[in-house]
């Protein structure tokens, strides 16, 4: 049975596309919609441009990670133009591991002291 | 407000400078995202002007111009690794439209008439070549075009030359469905590849449509009229992409121009107004501009749009209550406009209409130079109202029951009319896909179901699709089906249909006089288009079904690579309505041509021939224009109860009889007459009327005489056939075309007709050489003598006495039939003088042209096939 692109190659990510697959991990978004989640998540840290947000989508839609959708049903109406985007099943796991990488770091980190500890799931286990 | 307006002015210049950068990606990548980035952009600019911080601002525009920068190399990079130069050509829109442009062109030309057709086409060719004037309403547009075409295309015959415009316009109107596909599917994402795929089968499928494919290869206006609807749809979608921009008014305008334009050629361009209206306005409601003044101006210019195309209708339809309304609806357009502060569109778009129907001048001018067809004389602005009134043909409401004149008596439309109505239309669309299959049985053959039943699913697959993808355009081209297809049904209100019905019609006259098909051609094209889009919705659904993750990876992976093929689907009208539609093989490519010219040459030097109209008309005219026996005379019945073409008899001048035409007559061949054919006076035609005699009236012209007895009826076609008669003895030979058929007038003169060829002779100055007569298979004696050399030395058969003539169309049905009886005539004439020989060669050609004889339907038994002997001569 064919599985698909295996995850591990696509990794890491970019920072802006894994803020860019962590904005649509809960809904679809429109373009603005996706800059706007990045910067108040990241508590303004990271602002993305048009161009970055755009070449961004780009690769990620061609890759499979995301595709875009007919948009929630009520916001479709109000606005034609807009295109929406929403993770595939793909970009969800691609995303988890991602996550689980970071994860991971993370643990190495606090194992080693360099941060404090923290409060996620053991490796190997998410 | 004043900071709140120069706020949207700022946002509005913004975005475009970020435009014009956005200019620095490659084209590919500028298709997929430039307007998506360009909103983003704006939306994000909106926000930081609120903020209203110079640093803030500034910020926003390094960062927005290093996001360029930044991702420029990786775009330029994937597009030179992933596209060259060419891949980029193939995957243009343009180079799609020329392809598509050229591919339909190309099938076209393959299969284009030779020369002159039947109905309409010879008429047109005659009005082409002498800028003359067709039947009301004149099409001065096609007449125009059509001739400047075929002045300027250096080969082929002039038929020819005109039949390939009809065929570029059609392959147009095939590029311009692409477009509108193409668009339509990239709405709301990249189209792609997929998307051109499926655009060219959109176009393919309409374009090979049986009515399109057989109104695209021969003359006609219809195909114009196709080209016409199909760019101003083009345009509407244009105009939806620059909305709020002065571009989206110079496209109204454009759209107004070709609207006005095509009144000169032919209504039907008309029925896409209100679908392009319907179109902006759900686009203007589902998406409306985000400034209050632009969303003004765009609904006047919409109102304005919408009411100065009904203005064209109404002046199209020359209807009065309908003009009253529309110009109403002008005014508060305008009024409209101007409260929206905008003066100059209103003005521009009542100079383009006027600009596009100023071609309805043509009729007038030309009109007084008294061309060679001059139908209608439009030389005066009262009869050029009437031309474009269509007053010539007697009007049909919609709610009229057809079979019956309009007026206070007609009984009214019936349900079971409507039925009918509504099943011809059926049989048409059954016709569209596979027209090829049994071309026999054009009433709903079962070997055809298949493939109407398929592309009937497919049509509304595409609808569905649409419908998700790019609701506006959805509206758009159902609103035109409907228009086109079921709402022509309701106000045409034709007869029952020519080949349907006759259990309920018996009589031939109670049917259309033929197939009214191509009146719904434009319907057929949109569904082609849905149609079209139904293959994509059909690959994507089997290419869904064979991703789902239960799939096995090897037939799979194959399934995979072979589900394209779906789009294959696209050609099957092509190849299953080529046998049917094709116009360039087969005896039926110069038919109409030898048929015209058999008719003329049956007529000695300066004859005068009564006609039926129509087919036995309209190319004998075509080749007259052309300059082949331009001394025949050429009387039409039905025109002849017109008072200008009674005139225009009167007024033609005498045409020199050229011997190379006819060596045959060379000899023989008298001085030219002098004119005119009949001395009436203005003031006596126009009090002609039609008359049931009061007395008994004796009728005398030459050795004629005749009493026509009180209460006869003559309407003004044998009053005018009276005058003619009697005006030309000695002077004229005058024939009645065997196809014009003969009403009670032209029976009572059956005791001097005598059959020559295709063509009964009105003996006047002398009684016939009776040593030459025979009798005849309908009536009058035939002329054997002449006749034989007619048939077996004059006539052409364009190829007839090759094929089965069971299997050519109805049309040339017709005309085999008629060539048939001059045959039997003749096998009957050598039968009775015992020349059994001759009497098989005729009769063989006779059965060959006519399958059913010696007993043609609605003819009686000709005497001599009850002998016995008759059964070994028949082959």
């Amino acid at each position: 049975m064919s599985q698909g692109p295996s995850v591990t190659t696509l990794l890491p990510l970019s920072p802006p596309v894994f803020h860019i697959l962590l904005a649509l991990a809960d809904r679809q978004r429109h373009g603005y919609a996706i800059l706007k989640e990045v910067e108040a998540r990241s508590g303004g840290q990271v602002v993305l441009s048009t161009g970055t947000l755009y070449s961004a989508i780009r690769r990620l839609v061609d890759g499979g990670l995301i595709r875009e959708s007919a948009g929630p049903a009520g916001e479709r109406a109000t606005d034609e133009r807009r295109r929406y985007y929403a993770l595939t099943s793909l970009g969800r796991r691609v995303a988890r591991a991602e996550a689980k990488r970071l994860a991971d770091l993370l643990h190495e980190a606090a194992r080693k002291r360099l941060i404090g500890p923290i409060a996620l799931d053991a490796p190997g286990r998410a | 407000m004043t900071d709140r307006v120069s706020e949207t002015t700022a946002a509005g210049v913004a975005k475009r400078i970020y435009g014009v950068m956005l200019r620095l990606y490659p084209r590919s990548y500028r298709r997929r995202y430039a307007q998506q980035m360009i909103d983003t952009f704006g939306e994000a600019q909106e926000a930081h002007l609120l903020r209203r911080s110079f640093a803030g601002t500034a910020r926003f525009w390094i960062r927005e111009a290093f996001g360029i920068a930044g991702t420029l190399p990786r775009e330029w990079w994937r597009a030179v690794r992933h596209r060259t130069i060419v891949g980029n050509l193939i995957a243009s829109r343009l180079f799609g439209t020329v392809a598509v442009f050229i591919g339909v062109l190309g099938v076209y030309v393959a299969t284009l008439a030779p020369t002159v057709t039947f109905w309409d086409a010879g008429e047109f060719l005659a009005a082409s070549r002498s800028l003359g004037i067709p039947h009301p309403p004149g099409t001065p547009l096609f007449t125009l075009l059509s001739s400047v075409w075929a002045r300027i295309v250096p080969f082929g015959e002039y038929a020819f030359r005109v039949n390939l415009l009809t065929a570029v316009f059609g392959a147009a109107a095939a590029a311009a469905v692409y477009t509108i596909v193409s668009k339509a599917l990239s709405h709301r994402s990249d189209g792609g590849f997929t998307a051109s795929v499926t655009a060219a089968a959109a176009a393919m499928l309409s374009a090979s449509a049986f009515t399109v494919w057989q109104n695209a290869n021969e003359t006609e206006v219809y195909m114009i009229a196709a080209f016409a609807v199909m760019v101003i749809a083009a345009l509407a979608l244009r105009w939806r992409h620059h909305r709020g921009t002065p571009k989206a008014q110079w496209i109204l305008l454009g759209q107004l121009y070709l609207g006005a334009l095509s009144i000169g050629n032919h209504l039907l361009a008309l029925l896409i107004g209100p679908a392009v209206v319907v179109f902006m306005v759900h686009v203007a409601r589902t998406n409306p501009l985000p400034a209050l003044e632009d969303r003004r101006h765009e609904w006047s210019a919409i109102a304005l749009f919408g009411s100065i195309w009904v203005l064209l209708i109404a002046v199209g339809l020359g209807n009065g209550t309908l003009l009253t309304l529309a110009a109403m609806g002008v005014l508060s357009g305008t009024a409209l406009s101007f409260r929206a502060g905008d003066h100059r569109f209103p003005m521009a778009a009542a100079a383009v209409t006027a600009v596009g129907v100023s071609t309805y001048v043509f009729l007038y001018i030309r009109a007084g130079l008294q061309p060679f067809l001059n139908e209608g004389d439009p030389s005066t602005w009262e009869s050029l109202l009437a031309v474009i009134r269509r007053e010539q043909y007697p009007p049909r409401l919609p709610t009229d029951n057809p079979l019956f004149e309009s007026g206070p008596m007609n009984p009214g439309r019936t349900l079971q009319l409507l039925w009918l109505q509504t099943l011809n239309y059926l049989q048409y669309f059954d016709w569209q896909w596979a027209a090829g299959v049994r071309t026999d049985q054009p009433a709903f053959a079962v070997l055809r179901l298949p493939f109407t039943l398929a592309f009937t699913a497919l049509g509304f697959a595409g609808a569905r699709m649409l419908h998700d993808r790019d609701r506006s355009v959805f509206w758009l081209l159902v609103t035109l089906f409907v228009i086109t297809g079921p709402g022509l049904v309701l106000y045409m209100n034709f007869r029952p249909g020519f080949s349907i019905g006759y259990d309920l019609y018996p009589a031939f006259a109670d049917h259309e006089v033929r197939e009214r098909d191509y009146f719904f051609l434009v319907s057929f094209q949109v569904w082609g288009m849905l149609a079209g889009i139904g293959i994509l919705a059909v690959y994507q659904r089997i290419r869904c079904w064979f991703e789902r993750p239960t799939a096995s990876a090897g037939g799979g992976r194959w399934a995979l690579r072979t589900i394209p093929a779906v789009f294959g689907l696209a050609v099957v009208p092509l190849i299953m309505n080529a046998p049917a539609a094709d116009r360039a093989r087969g005896p039926t490519a110069e038919l109409a041509r030898d048929w015209a010219y058999d008719l003329l040459q049956t007529v000695e030097p300066y004859g005068v021939l009564f006609t039926g109209g129509d087919n036995d008309t309209f190319p004998l005219w075509a080749l007259q224009a052309e300059g082949f026996r331009p001394d025949v005379t050429v009387v039409v019945l039905p025109l002849s109860n017109t008072d200008w073409f009674i005139r225009q008899l009167r007024d033609k001048p005498v045409e020199s009889f050229d011997p190379e035409d006819a060596p045959w007559y060379a000899s023989a061949a008298p001085e030219a007459p002098p004119p005119p054919v009949h001395s009436w006076s203005d003031q006596e035609i126009a009090a002609l009327r039609p008359m049931a005699l009061p007395s008994d009236f004796r009728f005398r012209a030459g050795v004629i005489d005749e009493v026509l007895p009180r209460g006869t009826p003559l309407f003004i076609q044998d009053l005018l056939a009276l005058r003619l008669i009697q005006e030309n003895v000695g002077r004229r030979p005058v024939y009645l075309s065997m196809s014009a058929g003969t009403n009670d007038l032209w029976q009572r003169l059956g005791d001097s007709l005598v059959q020559e060829g295709l063509a009964f002779r009105l003996y006047a100055r002398e009684h016939p050489d009776s040593a030459r007569l025979a009798p005849g298979v309908l009536g009058p004696p035939v002329d054997v003598e002449r006749t034989d050399t007619l048939l077996w030395d004059v006539y052409r058969y364009a190829g007839l006495f090759d094929v089965d003539t069971l299997e050519v169309d109805p049309t040339s049905r017709n005309v085999t039939r008629n060539l048939s009886l001059p045959y039997l005539a003749l096998a009957q004439a050598y039968f009775l003088e015992g020349d059994d020989e001759r009497a098989r060669l005729n009769l063989a050609r006779a059965k060959h042209l006519e399958p059913t004889l010696p007993t043609p339907p609605g003819l009686s038994t000709p005497p001599f096939a009850d002998s016995p002997r008759v059964t070994e001569l028949i082959p």
